[in-house]
Parts: C-alpha cells; structure tokens; sequence
C-alpha cells in the first residue's frame, strides 16, 4: 500500500463527502429550516472510523492520523465556508424573519399565558409574584439612585465649605476679614 | 519509514489513544466545574446589579493610570477575562503592572427589563468611573471596552468631554453597524422586529441568544468536539477545553428595553456613528472624543468584523490613534494562547507607556 493511494483515496472520498453535505444542507435552506446536522457530519466520523480501523489492520503508517485529522479540518472549513454564504444572504435573513415571526406569534401568548398562571398560584399561596419582586428591586433601585443623588450633593456641599473656609482662612491671615 | 520508526509512532499512538479513553471517561462523568476567575479581587462598589471589581495588584511597580474595563452587557459572563491561571487577560495584566478595575453587568432579571442604554451610559458608567478614580486616587483612567461595551464606553466618553479619561482601548466593539456582517444581515428592520419579541418575553432570552450565536458558525461545536476528541490526552488543553465549554454554554438574557434600543438605533439605524443618536436628549458625537485610542480588530470575527470595529479611528478626534487588526476571532482575540502571545502584548505595549 503506497502513501500516494492512501492520500489520493481520503482526498476524493472527503471531498465527496463534503460535497454531498453542502448540496444538502443548501437544499434544505430553501425549505423550514429544521435541520437535523447530525445526518450531515455522520458521513465524516463514520469515513474516519472506517479508515483508522482499515489502517490498524492493514499496518499503515500513523501519519494517516495527522492526515485524518487535516481532512477532517478542511472538511469542516468547507463546510463553515459554504454554510456562511448561504446565511449571510438576505434570502436566509427572509427565512430567519419568517421563522421567528412565527415562532414569536405561537410562544409569546404561550408564555404569557405561563407568566399569568404563575402569578395567579403564587397569589394563591400568599406568596409575592415576580412582578412584585420586580417591582420591589424596582423602587429598591430607584432609592439607591436617590442616596447616590444625595452624596453626590453632600460631596458638592462639602467641597464648596471647604473652599469657603479656606478663603476665610486666606482673608483672617490677610486682615481682610469684616468683622 | 523504517519499521522500528513506525512501530515507536503506533505505540506513542496509542498512549495517547489510551490517555483519550480515559480523559473522556473523566470529562463526561465530572460533575464538578472547572475554578474560573481566580485573581484575587475585590468588590469596590455595587449599583443595581453591576459590579465593581478592583484585582489586587501583584507587581512590584504599578501604572499610576488605572484600567478600567468595560465588557459586553447580557450575553455571556465576564470570567471569560480571567478563564484560568496561566490563560487570563486580567491576570496578565496585573502580573504586567496595571491597577486593573472590571465592570460586572451583573446577571439581569424581568426586574431589569426597564434598562436603558441611557441609563449604562448616564448613570452606571460616570459613578463606575468616579470608584475607580476614588479607589485608585488617580487623577486620570484608561477606558478598556471589549465588545458591546466598547460602543457603550465610546458614548459615555463623547458625552463627558470633560470626563478624564487619558486612554480608550476598542478591542472587538462594533462601530458602524453597517458592516457588521450577519448580524446586520439577520436584524435588518426589514426581518426583525425587536418590540414584538420584547413584548413577547420581556427581554431577549438566553436561550434565543444562544440559538442565534450558535446560528452564527454552526460549525463551531463539531470543530471544538474535535480538536478536544485530538488532543484528549493533553491535560492542559482539556483543563482548558472545560472552562471554555463552561463560559461557551453560560448565555445570559439581556434585558428588554436596552434590547430594544440597541437593535433599533445601533444595528438598524446605524445612528451612533451617523451622530444621529441621542441619549436623555443628548446627542452623541464621537468627534468629541480626543484622547489616544487604540482600536483592535480581529481577522476572523463574525460577531463584530474588523471593518465595523475599523470605523472608530475615522469618527474620532484623536491625534494619537492606533488600529491593529490581530489574527484570531471574537474570542480568541482575548482568551486562548493565541491572545496570550498576540493581543495581550499589543495592549500592554501600547497602554504602558501611556499610563505614566
């Protein structure tokens, strides 16, 4: 078994696999996106796990791993490759839209309607909603502002007595003090 | 080959092959999470939810102007600057002498829905930057601003000319919003509508911000699986792998009205860097920002591009500005070896002598 077949051999079958994944995944990107990847990416362990043992039996050179691993490198690189020009497009962005327009339109009431059971059995049991929690962080926030506020004026207050008391301090020394 | 080199390589093979076995065992099984953030710090000062952390300074000398960094808000956790020992931006950079301070958002809530981008800017920004400087007694700070907070840190300085600020560090902020790639893309106005998902669930999700970063390089898991499944025997890669994938899987929500705004007037209004934008009535001018700036962009960002981080050496009006653009993506710019021999460097080279 020369070198040459072996990497000859992984070239081609890699790169038709690859080839095959992006063909699928761009024929997906025209129809839902609900993607199972897996299905995609399997082709490439099962090819790695199928050489590897191929080469155990056979007494190849360990090299093949590093090559294995390049392929497998390259391999994702293509497919990061394809899969990028395919959703920079506005027409994925349209799909994107779309889908999460209507996923908003079916989970927003849901979890709406989710929050307001919520809130009616916390009622239920006498203990605070989150909106009462919220609310309460709320003002808790809204006094802390207002402390921040005061020291803030306590500071400019203290400042201006200090500069006061030293031009007090300079007009005693100088005699210029009104009595 | 001769046989004997080849059968030494197959048994080196397969002691890694063996240590793989095992380390999987171990990572699969672990239920414990790997220790992030470790550099001794202490908390400074709290406003709502955000956090103000002060690291000890472990350097014999130490810069006499503080850094103050300012992450991104919502999204992920900010340990990602402080992964490990031996693998933290921050350590780094107090090993190398800087009175490093960082900005924890903090972990936002339904309570928090009610935030602003006007409130970060007015508000928590100027009283973080006034800790530092009471906690430093310096007179003067360097802004560092990592991702969204770059474009927050820009705003608070073009609004507070007089603020003392002596050195603004962009690394991975988006500027122009134009050419912010996918995101651009995904949330033209044409196709995404923030209010409705706001008014939907309150806030953005972390499980919808999961989904879409995850969108963003769909390939990112099965390439990060693999290189782990490669280096299995490496105990120190797998130490890391383990915190990463920790920080990777941590999404935070963000909350609504800052969603909100910053989808409408950053990403689809593009209006901070038009000089369109305005906060509490105040309008942002970038111009009005005049102190040394050094911008880093990286070549294979997908979150914020180099041409849309780029942008901020035009808009400003600094005599003394730097634009580098670094090997690496949005997050290895600044975590990971790479950052570690490229980025980290670059900042501290530039920042030291500007920090006298």
């Amino acid at each position: 078994m020369s070198g040459a077949g072996w990497t000859e051999e992984l070239l081609q079958q890699w790169k038709q696999s690859a080839e095959q994944g992006i063909e699928a995944w761009q024929a997906m990107l025209g129809r839902t996106p609900q993607p199972n990847l897996s299905q995609y990416w399997m082709p490439f362990f099962n090819q790695g796990a199928l050489l590897l043992s191929q080469m155990v039996r056979e007494g190849g050179s360990p090299e093949v791993l590093q090559l294995w691993k390049r392929f497998l490198d390259e391999g994702i690189e293509a497919w990061s490759k394809a899969l990028e020009g395919a959703m920079a497009s506005e027409g994925f962005a349209a799909a994107f839209g779309k889908y999460l327009d209507q996923y908003l339109g079916a989970a927003g009431p849901v979890h709406k309607e989710m929050k307001k059971a919520g809130e009616a059995y916390l009622k239920a049991l006498g203990l605070p909603s989150r909106n009462q929690i919220a609310e309460m962080t709320s003002q808790i926030s809204w006094v802390e502002s207002r402390i921040e506020e005061l020291e803030a004026k306590i500071e400019g207050v203290m400042g201006s007595l200090a500069s006061l008391q030293a031009t007090l301090e300079k007009a005693r020394r100088e005699g210029t003090l009104a009595s | 080959m001769a046989q004997q080199d080849v059968l030494k390589q197959w048994q080196e093979e397969m002691i890694r092959q063996a240590k793989r076995t095992a380390k999987a065992k171990e990572l699969f099984l672990a239920t414990c999470d790997p220790e992030v953030g470790q550099t001794p710090r202490d908390l400074i000062y709290r406003k709502g939810k955000a956090r103000l952390y002060r690291y000890r300074p472990t350097a014999e000398a130490v810069y006499p102007v503080p850094v103050f960094m300012v992450p991104n808000l919502g999204i992920s956790r900010p340990y990602i600057f402080d992964l490990l020992p031996g693998n933290s931006f921050i350590e780094y950079m107090v090993k190398q002498g800087f009175d490093f301070y960082l900005l924890d958002w903090g972990i936002f809530g339904d309570e928090d829905d009610g935030l602003t981008v006007d409130e970060c800017v007015l508000r928590i920004l100027p009283v973080m930057v006034k800790k530092v400087l009471e906690s430093s007694q310096a007179k003067e700070v360097s802004l560092l601003g990592y991702c969204m907070g770059a474009p927050l840190s820009a705003c608070y300085i073009a609004l507070h000319p007089e603020a003392p600020v002596r050195n603004f560090i962009n690394m991975a902020g988006p500027i122009d919003f134009e050419k912010a790639g996918f995101f651009t893309t995904w949330m033209d106005k044409r196709y995404f509508d923030a209010e409705k998902l706001v008014d939907a669930f309150g806030g953005m999700p972390a499980d919808l911000i999961r989904a879409g970063f995850k969108l963003l390089k769909p390939t990112a898991d099965l390439s990060s699986y693999t290189n782990l499944w490669w280096n299995m025997w490496n105990d120190r890669y797998v130490e890391g792998f383990k915190a990463l994938n920790k920080w990777a899987n941590e999404y935070m929500p963000i909350p609504g009205c800052f969603f909100k705004q910053w989808v409408e007037e950053f990403y689809q209004g593009n209006t901070m860097v038009k000089g369109e934008l305005t906060l509490e009535g105040r309008r942002v001018d970038l111009s009005n920002i005049r102190c040394s700036v050094l911008v880093v962009g990286a070549q294979a960002d997908y979150i914020a591009p180099a041409a849309c981080v780029k942008a901020m050496v035009d808009v400003v009006s600094s005599r003394d500005t730097e634009y580098v653009e670094l090997p690496g993506g949005h997050i290895s710019l600044i975590a990971g070896r790479q950052a570690a021999t490229v980025a980290w460097p670059k900042v501290r080279g530039w920042l030291g002598p500007r920090s006298q």
